[in-house]
C-alpha cells in the first residue's frame, strides 16, 4: 500500500538524503571524482534496504529513522540530491560561495529560530511561518540580493522551499519546514564555524604566507 | 539557465504570496463547538429505574452520580476526556496499559447508555500499531487523548504520540469520525515545532471560532514549559499559534470563554506554586501575562467549562502538597475563582497524612466493591494502584486529570483518574441547591 503523499515524499526524502550521504562517504578519499561502481551498487542496496518492510507494524525500514530524523526540510533534499548528481553523473560542484550563502543564511534563521520556538521568550518567530507576510517579504528581499550578487543557489532553493509549501507537499503547513531543518542547520553552523575558524587563521598568517580566498573563484571544477 | 531560475522564482513568489495574502482575517471565538454542532431540542428525560444512585458529596452540601468508565482490571489507566453524542449519550476515551508510556498502552472508549445512564463495555478505538501504521512513522508510545465535536459536527480526536524520548519529545496525532466515534479516519499529525516537531502535548477542550476553526491548548515541555493556543482549520490543518506570554513554568492549559473577544485561560503550575491564569480581550489575538491566581496547584492537571447560563466551572486539586482532593470551583467571567466555595466531589480520609499501604489496600477495596467489582477484579485493580502510588512505607491517594463538559440537558459531567487505576464519571445538577456549609470546614476551603 502507497502512504499519502506527504508521508510519501517525507519517505523519499529521508531515502535520498541518506543515498546522498552513502555516496558521499564511499568517495571521501576523493571528493571530486565520479561515484566508483561499488558506491553506486552499495548505495542503491541501501535505497532498496530502507524500504523493505519491517517490524510488528509492516511499516519500511525508513519510517522507523523518520520517527528519529523527522521530516526533513526541501532545501536539505534538495542540497542531497544535488550532491548525488554531481558523484553519480560528474557533474561541475557548487562554487564555495554558493554553498557559503546558503549555510550563513541558514545558520543566522536557525540561531533565532530554535530558541525562540524552544520558548526563550515569549515571542515565536516559527509563527511567521504559517503565512506571514514579513517572512515572504524577508524572503524576496534575500533572494533578490543574492540574485543581484550573481548567486542562484539560494535563491533557486527558496523557490524550491515555496512551491512546495504552496502545494502541501509535506506533512507541515509551516514555511519553515520547507527551508530548514535542525539536521541542515547543525550542519550549516558546523560549516559556519568551520569557514570562521580558516579565515581567522588566514588573517593571524604574515601577509607573504597567505592563500588567495577560495570564496573570490565562483566556480571549482 | 538563468531564464529558467528565473522564471521558478517568480512563480514562486507569485503563487506563495497569493496563499499568503488570501488567508482570511482571524476570526472572533464562537464559545464551545459541540454546543454550535448538535441540534438544541429537548432530550428525552431517562426513565428513572436502573439509573445510577445518586450520592451526597463528602461535606454533604450537594448531590451526583459516579460511576466507573474503565472497566479492565490491573491496568494504568489515565488522560479521560469525554463528549456528547448525538443521542445524548456520552463517549469517554482515555489510555490504558500494563504502565504509563509502556508500549502496549493504548487508546480506549466507552460509550454511556443515554437511557440507563450506565457505560458500555470499553474498547480499543487505536493502538500503537494502528498508529504508526496510520502516520508512517515509528512511534513509541501514545497518551493524553481528547475528544471534542468539531464545528462541523464531525467528532475530532487529538492524542499524543512520542517516537524520540520521553513525554517531552510528544507530538499531536489527530483523527476524525463523521459517525460519532464509530469508525475514525486514518491518524495524522500536527507539525507545531520547528525542532523535530518535538514537544507539544494536549490536554484541555477546544473552543470554536465564528469562521469554522478550532482552538487547541496545548503546552509545550522540552528545555522550558510554556501554554499555547493552536488554531486548526476546519480541515485539521494547523494554521497559526499564540504563545500565552510569561507562561513558562505553566502547562495545560483551559480556556473559558466568556465572549467573542474575551478568554481567560488558566494552567497548571509546573513548579507546583498556584494555579496561574492569564485574559484576552480580543479574541486570543493577545493575551495578558501569566499570573498566579488564589488557588493553590500541586502541580496537577485543571479541567474547565462554561455553561449554557454563563457560568464558569473549574475542576481541580484545591490543595497545595498533593492529589488527594478534587472539587469544583463555580464562578464567572467577571468575578473569576477567587475567594469561591469549592464543591468537593473526592477527598481522602486523612488528606495531611499518607496511608499505610495495607489501610489504602482496605479502601480502595471498599470502595470497589460496593460498586459491583468482583475478588479477582478488586484484586487486580488494587494491584494497579498501589504499583503505581505507594511506596514501601505509605500510598497517596490520586484523583487526578479532570475533564469537564456540560450536555445539552444542563448536567455537569466529569471524568477523572481514580488512582490511576480505574476512570471515574461524575454526573451533577450544576442548578441544584447546595446546603449551608458544614461546621467543620473541609482543608480544601481554605484558600491559598
Amino acid at each position: 500500500m502507497l502512504p499519502p503523499l506527504t508521508d510519501l515524499v517525507a519517505l523519499l526524502g529521508i531515502t535520498l538524503v541518506l543515498c546522498a550521504g552513502c555516496l558521499r562517504l564511499l568517495g571521501r578519499r576523493d571528493p571530486v571524482a565520479p561515484a566508483t561502481r561499488w558506491a553506486r551498487w552499495v548505495t542503491a542496496a541501501m535505497f532498496l534496504i530502507l524500504w523493505c518492510p519491517v517490524g510488528e507494524a509492516h511499516l519500511p525500514l525508513v519510517a522507523y529513522l523518520r520517527g528519529i530524523s523527522s521530516d526533513l526540510s526541501i532545501t536539505l533534499v534538495a542540497m542531497a540530491c544535488m550532491d548525488a548528481c554531481r558523484r553519480l553523473f560528474g557533474l561541475h560542484a557548487l562554487a564555495r560561495r554558493e554553498r557559503m550563502s546558503v549555510d550563513v543564511a541558514v545558520a543566522a534563521s536557525a540561531l533565532f529560530l530554535y530558541p525562540l520556538a524552544l520558548g526563550w521568550g515569549d515571542w515565536d518567530l516559527y509563527r511567521w511561518g504559517w503565512g506571514g507576510a514579513g517572512m515572504w517579504a524577508v524572503l524576496l528581499t534575500l533572494s533578490l540580493l543574492c540574485w543581484a550578487r550573481g548567486l542562484r543557489l539560494l535563491p533557486v532553493l527558496v523557490a524550491l522551499a515555496l512551491l512546495a509549501w504552496t502545494a502541501g507537499l509535506l506533512e507541515s503547513t509551516n514555511l519553515w519546514d520547507y527551508l530548514m531543518d535542525p539536521w541542515l542547520a547543525t550542519a550549516a553552523l558546523l560549516q559556519c564555524a568551520k569557514e570562521g575558524s580558516r579565515k581567522l587563521q588566514a588573517a593571524w598568517r604574515p601577509i607573504g604566507r597567505r592563500e588567495p580566498d577560495p570564496l573570490s573563484s565562483r566556480r571549482v571544477s | 539557465m538563468d531564464a529558467i531560475a528565473a522564471l521558478v522564482l517568480v512563480a514562486a513568489f507569485v503563487l506563495a504570496g497569493w496563499k499568503i495574502f488570501s488567508r482570511p482575517p482571524v476570526a472572533s471565538y464562537a464559545g464551545v463547538p459541540h454546543r454550535a454542532a448538535l441540534p438544541r431540542t429537548a432530550l428525552k428525560a431517562p426513565p428513572n429505574t436502573s439509573l445510577p444512585a445518586p450520592q451526597l458529596s463528602p461535606d454533604g452540601r450537594f448531590r451526583f452520580d459516579a460511576q466507573f468508565v474503565s472497566a479492565v482490571p490491573g491496568q494504568a489507566v489515565h488522560a479521560a476526556s469525554i463528549v456528547e453524542l448525538a443521542d445524548g449519550g456520552l463517549r469517554a476515551v482515555w489510555f490504558s496499559g500494563s504502565r504509563e508510556g509502556a508500549g502496549d498502552v493504548s487508546i480506549r472508549t466507552a460509550v454511556m447508555d443515554p437511557a440507563t445512564l450506565h457505560w458500555g463495555t470499553e474498547n480499543t478505538l487505536f493502538d500503537r500499531q494502528q498508529i504508526q501504521r496510520g502516520l508512517w512513522r515509528h512511534v513509541k508510545k501514545l497518551g493524553n487523548p481528547v475528544i471534542a465535536r468539531a464545528p462541523d459536527g464531525s467528532l475530532c480526536l487529538w492524542l499524543v504520540t512520542v517516537s524520540l524520548g520521553g513525554w517531552a519529545g510528544s507530538s499531536i496525532t489527530w483523527a476524525r469520525s463523521t459517525d460519532e466515534g464509530a469508525s475514525w479516519s486514518q491518524p495524522r499529525r500536527l507539525v507545531t515545532s520547528p525542532f523535530l516537531n518535538i514537544s507539544t502535548l494536549v490536554k484541555g477542550a477546544p473552543m470554536a471560532y465564528q469562521d469554522g476553526q478550532i482552538g487547541l491548548p496545548v503546552y509545550h515541555e522540552f528545555v522550558t514549559k510554556f501554554a499555547e493556543i493552536l488554531r486548526i482549520s476546519p480541515q485539521g490543518q494547523l494554521v497559526d499559534k499564540i504563545r500565552i506570554p510569561g507562561s513558562q513554568t505553566s502547562l495545560q492549559p483551559v480556556v473559558l470563554v466568556a465572549g467573542p473577544a474575551q478568554a481567560q485561560v488558566y494552567m497548571r503550575s509546573g513548579n507546583a506554586r498556584a494555579l496561574m491564569a492569564s485574559v484576552t480581550e480580543d479574541g486570543g489575538k493577545n493575551w495578558s501575562a501569566v499570573h498566579a491566581t488564589a488557588w493553590p496547584n500541586p502541580d496537577s492537571a485543571v479541567a474547565g467549562v462554561v455553561t449554557d447560563t454563563g457560568s464558569q466551572w473549574l475542576a481541580l486539586n484545591p490543595t497545595p502538597q498533593n492529589r488527594e482532593i478534587l472539587a469544583l470551583l463555580p464562578g464567572d467571567p467577571a468575578q473569576g475563582f477567587d475567594g469561591v466555595r469549592p464543591w468537593v466531589l473526592e477527598t481522602s480520609p486523612t488528606p495531611q497524612t499518607r496511608l499505610s499501604p495495607g489501610d489504602y489496600e482496605r479502601l480502595l477495596s471498599h470502595e470497589l466493591r460496593a460498586r459491583g467489582a468482583s475478588e479477582m477484579q478488586t484484586q487486580a485493580y488494587v494491584a494497579s494502584a498501589m504499583r503505581q502510588l505507594c511506596g514501601p512505607a505509605s500510598c497517596a491517594q490520586e484523583f487526578s486529570y479532570p475533564y469537564l463538559l456540560q450536555s445539552r440537558d444542563g448536567y455537569l459531567h466529569l471524568v477523572y483518574t481514580w488512582h490511576r487505576t480505574r476512570i471515574k464519571h461524575i454526573r451533577l445538577d450544576p442548578l441544584q441547591p447546595v446546603l449551608a456549609p458544614p461546621a467543620t470546614v473541609p482543608h480544601a476551603t481554605a484558600p491559598y
